[in-house]
């Protein structure tokens, strides 16, 4: 009789110790990508898009999903304190104008819990920008609205050309 | 830190001990009293029992060392008895772990101590010195996290995977420290005279720890895994252990009457 509760004690230590996977749910936070939002120098108080306006990060060979709408998402990178863009106006269309920048920040990991581990968010410098290759300077200013990126609630910086 | 849980263990510690020299187990043979015939003769003898008290390692540890590159530890146990089924149970250990887990490098260092008692629930048999028992444990350890390497969560991911190895996060966070409860089951089986083998499995639950800022205990030596949902944690101990007997006030004292004469009664 003693001895089968010991075995009993036993098997229930055995079964309590098993415990669930974590997983990092998808809503967790996350680490946030610069918004930019684009400016006409003659409105503005209306962000619009540049014509044919694309950017192309340096060092992937993989261009950035644009939408039509007035603000992109910049993905920095968590290896180096900079990223390098292309910001291109009238892509493809003969008379392309390419102004290189570069954003240079801070990184602060921050650590969320087990399963999701550490994220990165970013302390943009002032300024945040530095021309790499100005080629015909399309770009007139850009402005910093928040330099603490650490969520995609707001724009971050705005571009005006 | 909370202080107060260590102070609450040493005392215990120390006022268990001090308890435990007091009690004595006593064998009193042929006491024959008969109250009006002084002619009797009484025999009392009061004799006190050695204390077993053992000590030995912990052999699940070394043998894990052997196998695996990132854990080394060693643990020292003891138990010493307080009365036919009770024992008073201590462990000390030091443990060194690298851990990788999900997408960071972590390595935890540290100490531990864990007392409390055992309790004997097999019925003894003649000849044999087998032991199965129940028992709990207030366990501390002093530790540090250092994180090594990790790769950031990035649910938008654009750039390939960069694992970090220098940033704000990558350093080392000491003094930290956890206190929880185990409950055990175990044996303790004598296998040559006076060694014991014995093997017990351990149910943690976390009371406190001192987290690292910007980090978690994941590890906690001793405890092992800390989780996020629940506080529990389990484990094992796989020891050998050596009595030595411990002689405390041997003392026999004899009653003769061989002349008949009147006897006073002495203290039972």
């Amino acid at each position: 009789m003693k001895c089968k509760n010991t075995w009993l004690l036993f098997l229930v230590l055995g079964v309590i110790s098993c415990e669930e996977d974590d997983i990092c749910i998808p809503t967790s936070p996350t680490t946030p990508r610069l918004i930019l939002k684009t400016f006409n120098h003659a409105d503005l108080s209306n962000s619009t898009s540049p014509p044919n306006f694309m950017v192309k990060p340096i060092g992937i060979e993989m261009d950035l999903p644009i939408n039509n709408r007035d603000s992109i998402l910049l993905p920095l990178r968590s290896d180096q304190s900079f990223t390098d863009f292309e910001f291109i106006m009238n892509h493809e269309q003969g008379d392309e104008n390419i102004d290189t920048l570069r954003l240079n920040y801070r990184i602060e990991d921050k650590y969320l819990n087990r399963s999701c581990g550490f994220i990165s968010t970013f302390i943009l410098n002032n300024p945040p920008h530095e021309i790499i290759n100005s080629g015909q300077n399309w770009i007139m200013e850009i402005k910093t609205l928040k330099d603490s990126i650490i969520d995609e609630q707001s724009a971050h910086l705005h571009l005006i050309f | 830190m909370n202080k107060a849980p260590i102070f609450i263990l040493f005392f215990s510690l120390i006022g268990l001990g001090l308890f435990a020299q007091k009690v004595e187990q006593t064998i009193e043979t042929d006491s024959i009293v008969s109250g009006d015939n002084l002619d009797e003769i009484k025999t009392v003898q009061r004799e006190r029992t050695p204390f077993q008290l053992r000590v030995g390692v912990d052999l699940s540890k070394p043998i894990r060392g052997l196998n695996n590159d990132d854990f080394s530890g060693i643990e020292f146990v003891g138990d010493l008895q307080f009365s036919e089924k009770i024992f008073i149970a201590m462990e000390l250990g030091n443990e060194s772990k690298t851990t990788q887990s999900e997408q960071i490098n972590f390595s935890t260092e540290g100490n531990y101590i864990k007392v409390g008692l055992d309790f004997t629930i097999s019925r003894s048999i003649e000849g044999l010195n087998n032991q199965m028992f129940l028992g709990f444990r207030l366990a501390l350890s002093r530790h540090s996290q250092e994180v090594n390497r990790y790769v950031p969560w990035n649910l938008n991911r654009f750039w390939p995977e960069q694992e970090i190895t220098q940033s704000n996060a990558i350093k080392k966070y000491e003094s930290l420290s956890a206190n929880w409860i185990e409950i055990i089951g175990g044996v303790k089986t004598e296998i040559l005279t006076n060694l014991f083998m014995g093997f017990s499995l351990r149910l943690n639950h976390l009371l406190s720890d001192k987290m690292p800022e910007n980090f978690d205990n994941l590890y906690i030596p001793s405890f092992n895994k800390k989780t996020d949902d629940n506080k529990f944690g389990a484990g094992f101990n796989y020891t050998l252990t050596y009595a030595l007997p411990i002689y405390i006030n041997k003392r026999v004292k004899t009653h003769q009457n061989l002349d008949r004469q009147p006897i006073q009664p002495t203290d039972n």
